[in-house]
């Protein structure tokens, strides 16, 4: 089989010095000041698939695709794209490829939206009639039309957005690459740039995404296969219904109870509970716990807990495990920080 | 093949086409950028016309403030453009593009080119008009041979500047300013450049703009007491071998520092 | 007693001001790094002194000893104060707005963009003198200048130099605060107003050799009185014939009158730009090409 995408034993370290301080997470840094931002990556991505990175910051996944686009060479193991070797041969990679990242800022604030695409089509060597039909359309899909001929530096982070990733797609490449394309989006925008992107990978049995992301629900709904990378290793690489399953804890309960005004919550003692999370309602004058269990058993010691304690469960569910618990499973620390980050 | 040449030729385009797009849709360029290299001619001409000197010196100044303008490109808009526009977040978009990165360089000294001779012929125009400078032409064939080739070596000047300020920092900005006064001092923007000595003179023709003024003023004034450094053929000749060996070394910069970049990582690598 | 300061609202009225005078002179005085020093403060001044000494060598073959050669030294010495003062406060909002997107967290903070674009320019001034005094200096040692600074004349000498100061800031600030109205292209706006206030205060020539409108225009600004009270108490004489008929102290008030009224005119322009750069959201806005 000829792979999209194939790593063999990648390993990229990064010399130290004063630029660590720009990421706000030291990943493994070894005793010389070296950070290790990937260490024995293999991953293989089929033509025709929709590709997820998932992962806290400062795991990899840009180095990866920084990598993968030619920008940055290996230390050591080996890349190939559509079978090409990138640190050998990357003219011929180039030809294959495109990127947009998020919150990116790229193009000449003095160019209209379409003047912008049509320039970087041009790097390409897409023509000028065929650079204006693909723009059109998108253009048309993401809702960008009536901006078509707006100077760049007067258009809102979203709508910068969306011509960044028409900017990505116009040249039609085999394989792209997509770091964070959704952040800083709206709800309604962060949908329409998804339909998008999982519609152009559906199109063409060959197209090819790799796409990273802090939103697991956004991974587990548009991707085919995610990986799981934590400080530049590959911790899981399987389809989101197979990750759930395998890595998911199976015993997630939704328990409802009045308001709980003591701190911490009613089963912070209880050893079957693996974690908790607690949300008040005070308004409503309820409390909600979402609890992990050690097992299906557990929930019989939960309830009895509760009414030792004389707090009524006013409802009790059983929950599916979503990705994101995979995720904390996996990787064992929250993205909750991470994804305040912001950026 | 063809169709690698095909795109470097839309490449080449596409970058030219932001400067002069883009410096014609803000129209204070064209003031300002007029204006204040005039500036410096008239300070500089009414020195000499305070100091009674002969009047070839104010075309010389004239002269000098149309090719100030092309030096000015060179070092804001040629040599610190590739470290601005990696923090912008374009150098990454050219980089992973499948053209060459002289194509993208050639696209803007094409553009930029194209907007500062414009910018340049207004400088000499209103100049030589407020000053009646008077000219004497000898070969107007050598007079186009002379510039272009100037030109030639000078934008390849810029692009080698340029690649070697891609990966350091905000120094670009500041080693671009010093390449200002010392530059006009020893390339003999005001006064013939042989006034230093002809022993500072070669050595500053290391810089093409150097000869290239020289060898330019022997041809507008070529009656008069230009004090020419070296006979014009021979200055055509040292350009041209300059041109030659700046854009080779353009080239060669580029591919190593390329290469440095993406072995330490700094090639995308943002100061802010 | 500490009660009524507290409950006074005048801690919280200095406040935003020193913040900003301390975040302008904290970036101004990068000047501190030797190569960013060398270059602003000793290498660019010092060539432009060269060229003029080149250019006066080739014309008149005089020594530069002669009168006439210190008179155009000393005035292009001094006028580095305008030209760094006044181009370097003009593009602090460039260099805010287009290299760190700055501006608009200065903007937000509630201080005041006076006070800050102020203490960038005090900053700048410190440094100009080290520029000025070396170039003094070179000029003394290579070039066989003498200054005769008399101890009576001190404090004159120090009237006219701070007076200048002032106007030169005040003129900085004033275009500072316009370029926020302004695209990239703006940025050569300052270099440009240095440049047309070169050719009207006789930094080098004299004044008089300038055609009539011209001419007028040079009386009125506080520049042309700043240089002709500075060659006056440095050299023993001045340059510009037709202010030969004014007294010290006739110079000195003219020179307080310029500066006033550049104070004033920065004043409003500054309130002005503040208010339509809100009005039109030029704050933050990015056109480079
Ligand atoms: N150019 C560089 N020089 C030095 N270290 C670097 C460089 N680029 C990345 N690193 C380091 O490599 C590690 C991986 O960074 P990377 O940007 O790939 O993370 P990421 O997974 O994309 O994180 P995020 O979710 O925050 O985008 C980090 O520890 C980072 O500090
Ligand atoms: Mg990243």
């Amino acid at each position: 089989m000829n792979w999209a995408i194939e790593t063999q034993n990648l390993r990229r370290v990064f010399r130290g010095g004063t630029v660590r301080r720009l990421w706000r997470r030291k990943s493994a840094q070894n005793g010389n000041g070296e950070t290790v931002a990937l260490d024995a990556v293999d991953l293989q991505v089929k033509p025709g698939e929709l590709f997820g990175l998932l992962g806290p910051n400062g795991a990899g996944k840009t180095t990866l695709l920084k990598i993968l686009s030619t920008l940055l060479l290996p230390t050591s193991g080996t890349a190939t794209v559509d079978g090409i070797d990138v640190a050998k041969d990357p003219e011929r990679v180039r030809k294959r490829i495109n990127m947009v990242s998020g919150g990116e800022h790229s193009g000449f604030g003095i160019l209209t939206v379409r003047e912008t695409i049509w320039m970087f089509a041009q790097f390409y060597g897409v023509p000028g009639r065929v650079v204006r039909e693909r723009a059109d359309r998108m253009m048309d899909i993401l809702g960008l039309t009536e901006f078509a001929e707006t100077k760049v530096s007067k258009l809102s982070t979203g709508t910068r957005q969306k011509m960044n990733i028409i900017r990505g797609f116009v040249s039609a490449p085999r394989i792209l690459y997509l770091d964070e394309p959704t952040l800083g989006l709206d709800v309604a925008v962060a949908r329409e740039v998804r339909s998008f992107v999982r519609a152009w990978v559906d199109e063409h049995p060959e197209r090819s995404i790799i796409l990273t992301t802090h939103y697991m629900a956004e991974a587990d709904s548009l991707c085919d296969r995610v990986a799981i990378i934590d400080r530049g290793r590959v911790r899981a690489c399987d389809t989101p219904a197979n990750l759930k399953r395998d890595w998911a804890p199976e015993c997630v309960y939704r328990i409802e109870i009045p308001l709980w005004t003591q701190g911490g919550h009613p089963l912070d003692d209880l050893d079957v509970v693996r974690s908790a999370d607690v949300e008040h309602h005070g308004d409503r004058g309820r409390t909600n716990l979402r609890v992990i269990l050690e097992n299906g058993d557990g929930i019989g010691a939960v309830t009895e807990r509760l009414s030792q304690r004389g707090v009524a469960a006013l409802s009790v569910s059983r929950l599916e495990p979503t990705l994101e618990d995979a995720f904390l499973n996996l990787v064992g620390h929250g993205l909750a920080a991470s994804e305040e980050k912001g950026r | 093949m063809k169709t690698d040449l095909n795109t470097n030729l839309r490449a080449i385009w596409g970058r030219a086409y932001v400067r002069v797009v883009g410096a014609n849709r803000e129209l204070s360029w064209l003031f300002f950028e007029v204006t204040l290299p005039l500036l410096a001619v008239f300070a500089f001409a009414l020195i000499y016309r305070g100091l009674h000197a002969p009047e070839q010196y104010i075309g010389f100044v004239v002269v000098s403030g149309a090719m100030v303008a092309f030096w000015q490109n060179i070092l804001w808009a040629m040599a610190a453009q590739f470290y601005w526009e990696k923090e912008m977040g374009n150098l990454e978009l050219y980089l992973i593009a499948p053209v060459s990165r002289m194509a993208i360089l050639l696209g803007m000294a094409v553009g930029g080119l194209f907007m500062t001779a414009i910018r340049a012929a207004a400088i000499l125009i209103i100049g030589s008009w407020i000053f009646g400078v008077h000219y004497d032409v000898g070969s107007w064939l050598m007079l186009l041979v002379v510039f272009w080739v100037t030109m030639g070596a000078l934008y390849g000047l810029g692009m080698l500047s340029s690649s070697l300020f891609m990966l350091y920092g905000r120094e670009a900005w500041h080693t671009a300013n010093l390449f200002q006064e010392p530059v006009y001092f020893i390339s003999g923007f005001y006064f013939p450049v042989r006034s230093l000595g002809s022993g500072v003179a070669m050595a500053a023709s290391l810089l093409p703009l150097t000869l290239g003024l020289d060898a330019i003023r022997q041809l507008l004034f070529s009656g008069g007491p230009v004090n020419p450094l070296l006979p014009v053929r021979t200055e055509l000749v040292l350009l041209v071998i300059a041109m030659v060996l700046f854009n080779w070394a353009a080239l060669k910069a580029l591919t190593y520092m390329e290469r440095l970049g993406k072995m330490t990582g700094r090639l995308t690598l943002k100061s802010q | 007693m500490s009660e009524a300061l507290e409950h006074s609202d005048a801690p919280s009225r200095l406040g935003p001001w020193l913040a900003a005078a301390r975040l302008g002179w904290a970036i101004e005085s990068n000047w501190a790094d030797p190569f960013v020093f060398m270059t602003y403060q000793i290498v660019r001044p010092l060539f432009g002194a060269l060229i003029l000494v080149v250019m006066f060598k080739i014309v008149t073959g005089q020594p530069t000893s002669s009168a006439v050669f210190g008179q155009m030294y000393v005035g292009n010495a001094f006028f580095i104060l305008v030209v760094q003062c006044v181009s370097c406060i003009g593009l602090v909002i460039f260099d805010d707005r287009e290299r760190y997107q700055m501006l608009r967290y200065i903007y937000l903070a509630p201080i005041g963009l006076g006070a800050y674009l102020a203490a960038r320019g005090m900053a700048r001034l410190a440094a100009t003198t080290v520029s000025i005094l070396f170039t003094l200096a070179v000029g003394a040692w290579l070039f066989g200048l003498r200054y005769h600074l008399s101890p009576a004349d001190l404090p004159y000498f120090s009237l006219i130099l701070i007076l200048g100061g002032i106007a030169t800031l005040a003129m900085g600030i004033m275009l500072g605060g316009s370029t926020m109205l302004m695209a990239q292209n703006g940025w050569s706006m300052p270099e440009g107003v240095s440049g047309v206030l070169y050719l009207f205060c006789g930094a080098v020539f004299s004044i008089d050799i300038l055609p009539w409108p011209f001419s007028a225009v040079a009386r009125l600004i506080p520049w042309t009185y700043w240089l002709e009270g500075i060659r006056r108490s440095l050299l023993g004489s001045g340059y510009v014939a037709s202010l030969a008929g004014l007294t010290n102290a006739q110079i000195l008030l003219r020179l307080g009158i310029g500066t006033a009224g550049t104070v004033a005119v920065a004043w409003l322009t500054l309130r002005f730009a503040e208010y339509r750069a809100v009005a039109t959201g030029k704050l933050d806005e990015k056109t480079d090409h």
